[in-house]
């Protein structure tokens, strides 16, 4: 995505692109400044190079100066870029699970819909748009509930706290100057996970109580406590244990080392000998033979700790005749 | 007569990552440090059991991304690349430690592994290392089973279509892959929604994982807790994970790879070494990165790292594979107390934990199986299809919906810096199942940019990239992947609807996201019957 296109697009817009990617302090930004990350973070992308697992996670550049395009050509491969559309200009609401506490809703709104909208309040960001939740039981029976949530326009999704173990649907729409709630698109509905065990005994599959109790705490690691403590205690420790697929993917099992004061120098020495001899001699250091290049020079390299290193290289012709030994004497100390 | 039953699972799986248009590629590593560190080293130990006659059943999912980026020639020849430069890098290394002992000790060690990997994989695999894991499970050691197609996180679609597309594709392709029918999946991310098992059934799957609350609070209550499975309505099993021995290898503080004398993750010699002396072997651009060449063990909770000693790593690994069959038979002694058959401890571990995080893993491995088949009688190995034929009737009930993620549920995959992402997913997906619905027919470059569609659909789904987003490291590289397959979905659906393909790009996308050459996008339709997958399985084998 070009600066052009950038500067074209809305605040609404860039702010919505902004939240995509990832950029944090969006919301205060100015226009420019959102531009102005945002383009960092495609050039970003654009790199070749992305940095590997263990290297810090990149932040997003946070900048109000110009780039200069100059310096980014270099480093530039010429690749599509997509951007995704902010709406695919259709009416309609998705629900999701999050977990049994908790479900996301995301939604879209259709051009003619926004019309209408904007007609009926003169401004889109004026229009009352609201959630209604109606939820029942898992098993259907009992009173459903419902709520209402307000929702600005700017948002396109929200989280909604609700039960475990129920049935949940969510109806996008307005509240009309009257107070009265208008539907515009209903969404699909979701089962909120139960978050313990379930109160349904099958009598062929029957246990004593207390067993299962055993059971259960065998499973989940509580020590001997009631059902609602160990209910807890299971969660805990599902919260505490990393899933797997986190940890194998952000640190090694034993974590990184604790964070010490910043400041650190590290120094180490290595030893260059190097030279060159006829190409078709045999070249000895150490006791050890040292493969020459085509045109017989050589480069041997170590490590060097502290001490005297005596290190004879001999060099012997092709027919044996001739045989010459340097001897290097090298001594390291630090303190 | 053993007690009761052990069976360890490993899922092995990288997301699908090749990029033909560059001729390094950063994230291409991660697979060639997993052939090099965790699958020919699993492999080792695997045949080296074998040959020493001992007995062991053991479950491996392999993901089809993974499958299919085994059987891809460009990368099976970078990994040659990848593999040669690491033996001359080695090389040079026993050189310049030759004053450092404990240095050059492990120098010559890596030169060994290297020079091992190349060997296993050219000569004895002849590039493609899947040939080895099928003659694993030809002779009845393992039981490998299959998982989404590209590892999409099967809660969070609310297309029944795609659910069932990633099961029809990744049956399909372990079927053709391993000459028989996976038996059970692993649900990627272990993500179970009740009724995704209506879907696996229809491909003849048998059984799947949960982890351990998808199974206890599985509904009716499920007399065994998680130590036995229990069928669905659908007639597929599902087994629970226990915990405690999850626990026992997976916990930051407590688990065994925290242990001191293991090898250190954190101290590469691409980080550590003189800058220009190690360039050769890093990123081309001179982006320092690592090159698996570690010298040092943790040593503690320290910076000042010591040097690493591999017979006390091993002596390590020795002692821990003890300690952990030692709490097995505790729990199945304790469990058969309970219960009034014999429970099965359901083990699932990530395979890339063994060998590349772990490094110690694979020895462990070796040393609890052998463990395991000499030293004791009171648990036995033992794979889900086994224990299934073992005792075929079961409870049913209703496991409840869970992820072996961070908190049990979908909150890894759906939150503040990924949930974004599904109103894209749905939308490719919806339109994919008309476009599938439509052209049923389609031929030449039709069929051609509809499979492609396919394909994108699929590589987007990854959860792979909800995940990366989510923790934080390479963000940029998941946003570019979502948005690059969605894009080119989008691309292509509106070519195909106009009647105006690009075959030129058409062409580009598909040396590009070459995944699943075989894949007929068909897998998208509604009215999908169960006796063309039938069929297409017959064909496939």
């Amino acid at each position: 995505m070009t600066q052009k296109d950038l500067v074209k697009m809305t605040k609404e817009e860039l702010l919505s692109l902004a939240r995509e990617n990832q950029i944090k302090n969006r919301s205060k930004m100015t226009k420019a400044e959102l531009i102005a990350s945002l383009r960092a973070i495609t050039i970003q992308a654009t790199k070749p190079i992305i940095v590997t697992e263990t290297d810090k996670p990149p932040e997003p550049i946070y900048t109000t100066g110009i780039i200069e395009e100059e310096n980014l050509c270099e480093e530039r491969v010429e690749e599509e870029e997509y951007t995704l559309p902010l709406s695919y200009n259709q009416t309609k609401i998705i629900l999701l699970v999050r977990d049994p506490y908790w479900l996301y809703t995301y939604w879209d709104l259709c051009n003619e819909v926004k019309e209408k909208l904007k007609t009926e309040y003169g401004d889109w960001e004026r229009a009352p748009l609201g959630l209604k939740v109606c939820g029942e039981k898992e098993s259907g029976g009992g009173q459903p509930e419902f709520f209402n949530i307000s929702v600005s326009p700017h948002t396109n999704n929200w989280y909604i706290n609700v039960k475990p173990n129920q049935r949940y649907s969510v109806h996008l729409g307005y509240f009309s100057p009257s107070g009265e709630f208008i539907t515009l698109a209903r969404s699909n509905t979701v089962v909120t996970p139960r978050d313990c065990m379930s109160e349904v005994i099958d009598e062929e599959w029957m246990i004593i109580e207390e067993d299962f109790r055993r059971l259960y705490r065998l499973a989940g690691g509580a020590p001997a406590a009631g059902s609602v403590e160990i209910v807890e205690s299971l969660l805990k420790r599902l919260e505490r244990e990393m899933g797997s697929a986190a940890i194998s993917s952000i640190s090694s099992p034993a974590g990184l080392p604790p964070r010490e004061r910043r400041f650190w120098l590290v120094l180490n020495t290595e030893l260059i000998i190097y030279g060159a001899t006829e190409p078709d001699a045999s070249l000895i250091f150490n006791d050890q033979p040292i493969t020459l290049r085509p045109d017989g020079s050589f480069t041997i390299r170590m490590a060097l700790p502290d001490g005297v290193k005596t290190m004879p290289v001999t060099s012997r012709s092709h027919d044996g005749q001739d045989e010459i030994t340097i001897t290097p004497v090298v001594s390291k100390e630090t303190h | 007569m053993e007690k009761g039953y052990l069976s360890l699972v490993l899922h092995a799986h990288l997301p699908y990552i090749r990029h033909p248009e560059h001729e390094h590629f950063l994230e291409e590593n991660w697979f060639f440090e997993a052939i090099t560190e965790t699958y020919i080293p699993l492999l080792k130990v695997f045949e080296k059991l074998a040959e020493d006659g001992v007995k062991y059943r053991l479950t491996m999912s392999l993901t089809p991304p993974l499958l299919s980026m085994f059987a891809d020639p460009l990368l099976q020849n970078r990994y040659l690349r990848h593999v040669e430069k690491l033996i001359e890098l080695s090389e040079k290394e026993i050189e310049r430690t030759r004053w450092l002992p404990e240095f050059n000790r492990m120098a010559y060690f890596y030169n060994d592994l290297f020079s091992y990997a190349r060997w296993y994989f050219s000569e004895k695999c002849h590039k493609n290392i899947l040939t080895s894991f099928r003659r694993l499970q030809d002779d009845g050691y393992l039981e490998i089973i299959t998982c989404g197609a590209t590892h999409g996180y099967l809660p969070l679609m609310i297309q029944k279509e795609a659910v069932r597309a990633q099961v029809h594709y990744a049956v399909e392709y372990h079927t053709r892959s391993f000459g028989r029918p996976p038996r059970g999946i692993w649900l990627p991310e272990c993500g179970y929604n009740p009724g995704d098992d209506e879907i696996l059934r229809d491909y003849g799957i048998r059984y799947f994982f949960t982890d351990a609350h998808g199974l206890l609070h599985a509904s009716p209550r499920p007399k065994y807790g998680n130590f036995a499975p229990v069928y669905c309505p659908s007639g597929v099993a599902a087994f629970g994970r226990d915990l405690e021995s999850s626990k026992q290898v997976w916990s930051a503080n407590e688990g065994y790879p925290g242990d001191y004398d293991y090898r250190e993750f954190y101290r590469d010699i691409g980080f550590d070494l003189e800058y220009e002396y190690i360039k050769p072997y890093i990123h081309p651009s001179g982006l320092r990165t690592n090159t698996g060449i570690k010298y040092y063990r943790i040593t503690g909770r320290t910076h000042d790292k010591q040097p690493y000693d591999p017979y006390w790593a091993q002596e390590k690994a020795a002692t821990h594979a003890g300690n952990f069959m030692f709490n097995r038979e505790k729990q199945i002694e304790y469990l058969s107390t309970i219960l009034d058959r014999k429970p099965i401890i359901v083990s699932p571990y990530d395979a890339e934990l063994f060998g590349h995080w772990w490094f110690e893993g694979p020895q462990w491995i070796d040393y609890l199986l052998r463990k395991i088949y000499y030293d004791q009688k009171t648990i036995k190995l033992i794979t889900p299809s086994d224990y299934l034929a073992l005792y075929p009737r079961n409870q049913i009930s209703t496991p409840s919906l869970s992820s072996w993620g961070y908190k049990g549920y979908n909150e890894v995959w759906l939150e503040d810096r990924n949930d974004w992402i599904y109103r894209h997913l749905h939308h490719a997906t919806k339109l994919m199942v008309e476009l599938a619905n439509t052209y049923p027919e389609a031929s030449g470059v039709l069929k051609r940019a509809l499979n492609q569609a396919a394909r994108e659909v699929l590589l987007a789904q990854s959860s792979d990239w909800a995940f990366v987003m989510k923790t934080g490291t390479v963000v940029p590289y998941a946003l570019k992947r979502t948005k690059s397959h969605i894009g080119r979905f989008l691309g292509l659906h509106e070519q195909i609807t106009n009647q105006r393909i690009n075959e030129g790009w058409l062409q580009d996308l598909e040396y590009k996201d070459n995944i699943f050459p075989d894949l007929d996008f068909r897998i998208y339709s509604s009215s999908e019957s169960t006796k063309r997958r039938v069929e297409n399985l017959a064909m496939a084998l």
